[in-house]
């Protein structure tokens, strides 16, 4: 009973509040309109006198902490609580309390930019676009970056760092088998085919079956948008679309054929594959070379990378693996508030100092056009990778990361449905693209069920 | 310590005998300061099991959206639960599990509780020990560490197929993961249960076994005919255990889940499948109505293995 007088009272007083036409504050949850929040509002925000408390909470401790009292020392008048977060998922979860709570809630929070829709459209954040912002602070980041910091119209955040796919490939085994590395997919399943006739004991690649990004790296690769998030409520479908039947049978038939083998990169089996040279490339985010370093010291020198194959006769496209930005939560309404806050994300984003420090002591693949473009880190070349200037590879992967993809607001459900039903067909050789069929009749009738106006393009 | 439990659960029926008191007229008088004892209890129980679980049948009569928030959904979910394709797929696979992994563990921590027992031993502790040991190890670790063992290629099941010239099955595959589960917990829980027998065992007055000596009675009869219907009572009771121990699967699958993703489905047990629609689906009240749902079906499994079994350990 008691709820449902709260519900109506909610309901009720929204009425009241959108005759009466409060402005100003931005509502959260539809994005077309305009925040009003412009770069002069940023500019004023940092130069004010007046003292603005924010608390950040994020899990990225050892990143964040050195650029955020570079900027308080910088600006003064903006204090910057950080709270030591949980990483990744506990962290929303712990984020999901406070806002069921309506207590505590963060100002600013870091999220993956896989995980932030799902926010975004419950309206447990701010968007704050305004063609200002869109065209200055933009300006600043990666256009796919940026482009993931929406949810279609609605900006959400600032993107921070980034995971740019790239073909890491061992240079020793293509050479000892007299193979050329990969420009096209169709190249990487020829090359594959000879590799595994000489050596059955050798694959040009797996396919991870721990990684849910697999499939969905390749469906971004040949461009297929399988789905489209139109606006907050508004998903499309369209999972059985030609290229993606072509992607499909292009897995598939790589399994069959020993191009690929479907193994979990989470098992000891794996690292041991590894060390004994049974894989000659590993597709995955630009992240991955430092790991490849740590894991694997002893394939030092072997490995180069270069930015991914090409889908048919299209121009290589790269696709995103991780990553994170700083969110903009629902708690800051004030728009003084919301205008230091998004003047301090930018600034420890976008900020050179700040991005120097950020990659050099933080290792992180800053989103920002200021070191992207950086002719300096450009040419910095690493013995690990044969004296290769990884960096250049990994700017140049970044410039053409796919930006025409969106992410469902629903990641969880989207990746434990993708667990649940294509993982098994990459061993047990049932058909792939079938089991996206079912994939998608599954994530259709959960966005249904969550509210969502689906149109299915059947 | 184990063996005065195993003496209540098995031979001690404290309602008969307060029933064989109430007839002979003698009137209780009531004890105060006992509920001060039994409080802390009573309060745990009242807090860690009474109340969680009444907000679980609370949430389970709302549904929340994404887009919509909450709104009272009357018996949608607990119906949903008991058509559920997914929770019985997943009940299925635990009831067999369990028919045959209870068992097997029972027979095995028996049989080795009859070996320790035999007297023909020397320095007891020592291999007593040894059997009791992985039961220290956490079912984290020892789900890890027989994950390396099961490997194909480079695990110690792969080494040793290799060095017969032969290739190991693949152990991890959705033909033998049962088996591979079964038998991790099985090696974590026998020595367990070992101890318990074991300890009930030790209880049995050695006056029984030399008349049954002089009888000429040979040690496999003094075991089948005086040692195991001794302890009958622990054998049900550790029945019952394992049961509720197999319907509650969820540290075992769940972690092999990502180095066999492809052959251990989120929905593989029914916890597993609450833990997913919970914390990974965001479906806190659906995930309620599941669990609940869950929980009665095994209490109602293990009520007639209970009766079956208390049934079978009175029959002298």
């Amino acid at each position: 009973m008691a709820r449902r007088i709260a519900s109506v009272v909610a309901g009720v007083s929204a009425v009241v509040f959108a005759l009466s036409g409060c402005g100003g504050t931005s509502s959260s949850s539809s994005s077309s309109s305009d925040s009003g929040l412009t770069t002069t509002d940023l500019n004023n925000a940092l130069k004010s006198k007046k003292t603005v408390n924010l608390t950040m909470w994020a899990w990225s401790e050892t990143q964040y902490k050195p650029v955020i009292q570079q900027f308080e020392k910088k600006y003064p008048n903006i204090k910057i609580k950080f709270v030591l977060s949980p990483v990744s998922t506990d962290e929303y979860t712990k984020f999901q309390n406070v806002v069921s709570a309506n207590k505590g809630i963060p100002d600013i929070i870091q999220m993956e930019y896989d995980s932030m829709p799902q926010f975004a459209v419950k309206g447990d954040l701010t968007n704050f676009s305004s063609d200002s912002i869109e065209k200055e602070v933009g300006a600043n980041y990666n256009t796919a970056a940026w482009t993931a910091a929406h949810v279609s119209d609605g900006l959400y955040g600032i993107p921070t760092d980034q995971g740019p796919t790239v073909l890491y490939y061992r240079n020793d085994i293509l050479k000892k088998y007299n193979l050329k590395t990969p420009t096209t997919w169709k190249e990487f399943e020829e090359e594959g085919i000879k590799l595994h006739k000489a050596d059955s004991s050798k694959y040009m690649g797996f396919v991870d079956l721990a990684d849910p990004r697999n499939l969905t790296n390749f469906l971004d690769y040949a461009d297929s948008k399988p789905w489209t998030v139109k606006d907050v409520q508004n998903l499309s479908f369209d999972m059985q679309n030609s290229k993606v039947k072509e992607v499909s049978t292009f897995i598939q038939r790589c399994i069959k054929e020993g191009v690929l083998q479907p193994i979990s990169s989470a098992g000891s089996e794996f690292n041991q594959a590894m060390n004994k040279s049974r894989y000659a490339t590993y597709l995955d985010g630009a992240w991955r070379g430092a790991l490849l370093k740590s894991m694997y010291p002893s394939l030092s020198g072997k490995w180069k990378v270069e930015v991914p194959p090409s889908w048919g006769s299209d121009s290589a496209r790269s696709s995103t693996s991780g990553g994170s930005m700083l969110a903009l939560t629902k708690n800051v309404t004030s728009k003084t508030k919301q205008a230091a806050a998004v003047a301090f994300m930018n600034y420890i984003s976008s900020n050179k100092t700040a991005v120097n420090t950020l990659v050099t002591t933080g290792g992180l693949f800053s989103a920002a056009n200021v070191y992207q473009n950086d002719e300096k880190q450009a040419a910095i070349t690493d013995k690990y990778f044969g004296g290769q200037a990884v960096n250049k590879v990994y700017f140049d992967a970044a410039k053409i990361v796919n930006t025409n993809w969106s992410v469902l607001p629903f990641n969880q459900e989207f990746v434990n449905e993708y667990n649940d039903i294509v993982v098994p067909t990459y061993t047990s050789g049932d058909s792939i693209f079938d089991a996206v069929g079912k994939w998608e009749t599954k994530l259709v009738s959960y966005a249904k069920n969550q509210g969502f106006t689906v149109t299915e393009n059947k | 310590m184990a063996h005065s439990a195993t003496v209540d659960a098995g031979k001690v029926h404290p309602a008969r005998t307060n029933r064989r008191k109430k007839d002979r007229g003698r009137k209780e008088k009531w004890e105060w300061s006992g509920l001060a004892f039994s409080a802390p209890y009573v309060v745990m129980f009242l807090f860690g099991t009474i109340l969680p679980l009444l907000y679980a049948l609370y949430l389970g009569f709302f549904q929340t959206k994404m887009i919509g928030g909450e709104s009272f959904a009357g018996f949608s979910n607990y119906i949903q639960a008991f058509t559920d394709p997914l929770f019985w797929a997943g009940f299925k696979r635990v009831s067999l599990y369990a028919v045959i992994q209870a068992p097997l563990l029972v027979i095995l921590a028996l049989c080795a509780a009859l070996i320790l027992d035999s007297g023909r031993i020397k320095h007891i502790a020592v291999p007593r020990i040894l059997v009791f040991l992985p039961y220290a190890v956490p079912s984290v670790v020892a789900a890890l560490m027989w994950s390396y063992i099961y490997g194909q290629d480079y695990g110690l099941v792969g080494q040793v197929f290799k060095l017969f010239g032969g290739k190991s099955p693949d152990l991890l595959s959705s033909k033998f993961i049962m088996f591979a589960i079964m038998n991790i917990v099985i090696w974590g829980f026998m020595g367990y249960n070992m101890l318990i027998y074991y300890s009930s065992l030790r209880t049995i007055p050695d006056e029984l076994y030399e008349a049954a000596r002089l009888d000429g009675a040979s040690e496999f009869r003094i075991a089948w005919s005086i040692k195991i219907p001794a302890i009958k009572g622990s054998v049900v009771m550790t029945l019952v255990f394992c049961l509720i121990g197999a319907f509650q699967l969820f540290n075992e699958p769940n972690l092999l889940q990502s180095i066999a993703p492809d052959a251990i489905p989120s929905s593989y047990t029914p916890n597993m499948y609450t833990y997913t629609l919970a914390f990974k689906g965001q479906n806190m009240n659906y995930a309620a109505a599941v669990s609940l749902v869950a929980g009665l079906v095994t209490m109602v499994v293990i009520g007639i293995v209970k009766f079956i079994g208390d049934k079978w350990s009175d029959n002298d």
